[in-house]
């Protein structure tokens, strides 16, 4: 395969400016008190076949008008009767409706004064009396062109925010909700919490929990390497396997070595997913896990203490490397204990100069945090804020985040 | 990213320094060019002056390491440190290539 048709190939960008725009239908408002003047714009512009020409006899006027039908537009004479074109330029420069509207200003004064008075007062461009049939018409040109491509920026713009805002959600909808996760105390006893901040462009992180049976439940954590939209679409297409391979839940090692197989011929070359995959037995209190290459889970064992001891995630990333095996490994689940799951962005902030948190870091926050005995939810909720905290100021905005806490309560009201 | 390829004693060595992220994709073209076009019996890249490496940037390491499988050449990575070591342990990259300290 050629190194163009992996991750870093060249993205194909269309170019607004190719693209035709018929100008004619434009509408442009000629603002000068005299008729004469006025009259004399309107023959310049019909001639290049300006076909939306209105007129207005001074400022107030002029506003009046602007106030009905937003031109495209505007032709300003500078000397007028009851409002002037400086205190136009000003007034539509205030508004945000006409912000952006181009104004091109006739006048008979050109002295610098002048000429400097109206670009500071937000004139985009200026023509000297007497008009000039060809220099009219060149600018008119100009600033339709350039107005329409900004309004066609504008709007793709706008279109493209609403649809990641709109993709962000559905990711968002993969989540376990707070409902989803009350059921799995009531049917498994054990405690979920779940804390997912997708980044303000689309990401590559997700995670899940799938029941098995009334004893047994598997859930995971899963980052698709890069950002934005081809990550986030990975982990649709990583949610789509993972439902159609429930057969595979009770095994971790297999599941990620047909799933290793899976991406390696889908993803682009040297794309990848890390990911842990476990399943839990709460009948032997037992969690087994397969890991590729995501950050060290950290585990608590009530009768070790508070203490949080990280456990291995060793393994190759996912899509990498075809026919790759991935161990299945196990950790003691009995009553009390807690597994802590966490996307990379929880450990990569920084704590000081060229200083990140790192796993250590965590492993030593967690054991703190919990040597104060809260709840779960609240020991979780420390890790968060001092994640926050170090997030203020920083101007990079954060990648994903996922924060994942199991305990296991052993108390199954719901048993039958 | 910086780059810097020369050849000694029958080996291309790369040198790469900085930060290796999504960013350099583009240069690493040259790497990668670099690797696929060598008359040297082996290929080594150098991450010594490494600091920082991303998602992509491992991506682009196993792509250099699969140019070079490809043309049946030894590769290897060698002085890692810091974050950019704990990232190819993590990764299990050793169980696949050859990574000297």
């Amino acid at each position: 395969m050629s190194l163009a048709n992996d991750t870093f190939g060249p993205s194909a960008v269309s170019g607004f400016a190719s693209d035709h725009v018929d100008l004619t239908e434009a509408k442009i408002l000629v603002v000068d008190d005299s008729p004469l003047i006025r009259e004399l714009i309107g023959a310049c512009l019909a001639a290049d076949d300006y076909k939306n020409i209105s007129y207005a006899g001074d400022g107030i006027e002029a506003l009046e008008h602007i106030e009905k039908d937003m031109p495209d537009l505007i032709i300003l004479d500078l000397e007028m009767p009851r409002m002037d074109g400086f205190e136009v330029c000003r007034r539509l420069r205030e508004d945000p409706k006409t912000i952006n509207i181009p104004i091109l200003i006739q006048s008979g004064r050109d002295t610098a004064a002048d000429i400097t008075r109206a670009f500071d007062y937000g004139a985009s461009d200026m023509v000297v009396k007497p008009v000039k049939k060809f220099e009219i018409l060149a600018r008119t040109k100009v600033h339709l062109q350039k107005r329409i491509l900004l309004q066609k920026l504008i709007s793709y713009h706008n279109r493209v925010a609403n649809e990641l805002e709109q993709a962000k959600r559905l990711q968002l909808d993969i989540c376990p909700s707070p409902d989803d996760l009350e059921r799995y105390r009531e049917d498994y006893g054990v405690d979920i919490c779940w804390h997912y901040e997708p980044s303000s462009e689309l990401g590559g992180d997700m995670g899940g929990v799938f029941p098995i049976s009334k004893t047994k439940f598997a859930f995971f954590i899963a980052d698709f390497s890069g950002h934005g939209v081809a990550a986030a679409l990975n982990t649709f297409r990583l949610q789509t396997w993972l439902k159609a391979a429930s057969d595979l839940y009770e095994a971790p090692g297999t599941l990620l070595a047909e799933l290793n197989n899976f991406l390696n011929q889908n993803l682009p070359r040297g794309s990848y997913a890390t990911m842990l995959f476990a399943v839990l037995d709460l009948k032997t209190e037992m969690l087994t896990y397969a890991a590729a290459g995501c950050q060290p889970p950290l585990v608590q064992h009530p009768e070790k203490g508070t203490d949080f001891n990280p456990v291995t995630s060793r393994g190759m990333p996912l899509g990498l490397r075809a026919n790759w095996t991935y161990d299945s490994r196990h950790v003691p689940f009995a009553k009390g204990a807690k597994f802590l799951l966490y996307s990379d962005a929880l450990v990569e902030v920084p704590t000081g100069p060229d200083q990140m948190l790192g796993d250590d870091g965590l492993q030593q926050e967690a054991s703190q945090v919990w040597s104060e005995g809260p709840s779960l939810r609240g020991g979780m909720n420390s890790l968060i804020e001092n994640y926050n905290k170090r997030l203020d100021g920083l101007t990079e905005s954060p990648d994903d985040l996922t924060v994942i806490l199991l305990e296991n309560t052993n108390e199954r009201p719901k048993a039958k | 990213m910086q780059t810097n390829i020369r050849t000694d004693n029958n080996e291309l060595q790369i040198v790469l320094s900085d930060r290796l992220t999504f960013e350099d994709h583009e240069a690493f073209r040259d790497v990668i060019m670099a690797i696929k076009k060598n008359e040297q019996a082996t290929c080594s890249i150098d991450l010594a002056s490494l600091t920082a490496i991303d998602s992509a940037g491992l991506g682009m390491l196993m792509i250099a390491f699969e140019t070079s499988e490809k043309v049946n050449k030894p590769f290897k990575i060698k002085r890692a440190n810091g974050q950019v070591k704990r990232l190819l342990e993590i990764s299990e990259f050793e169980k696949v290539m050859t990574i000297e300290n």
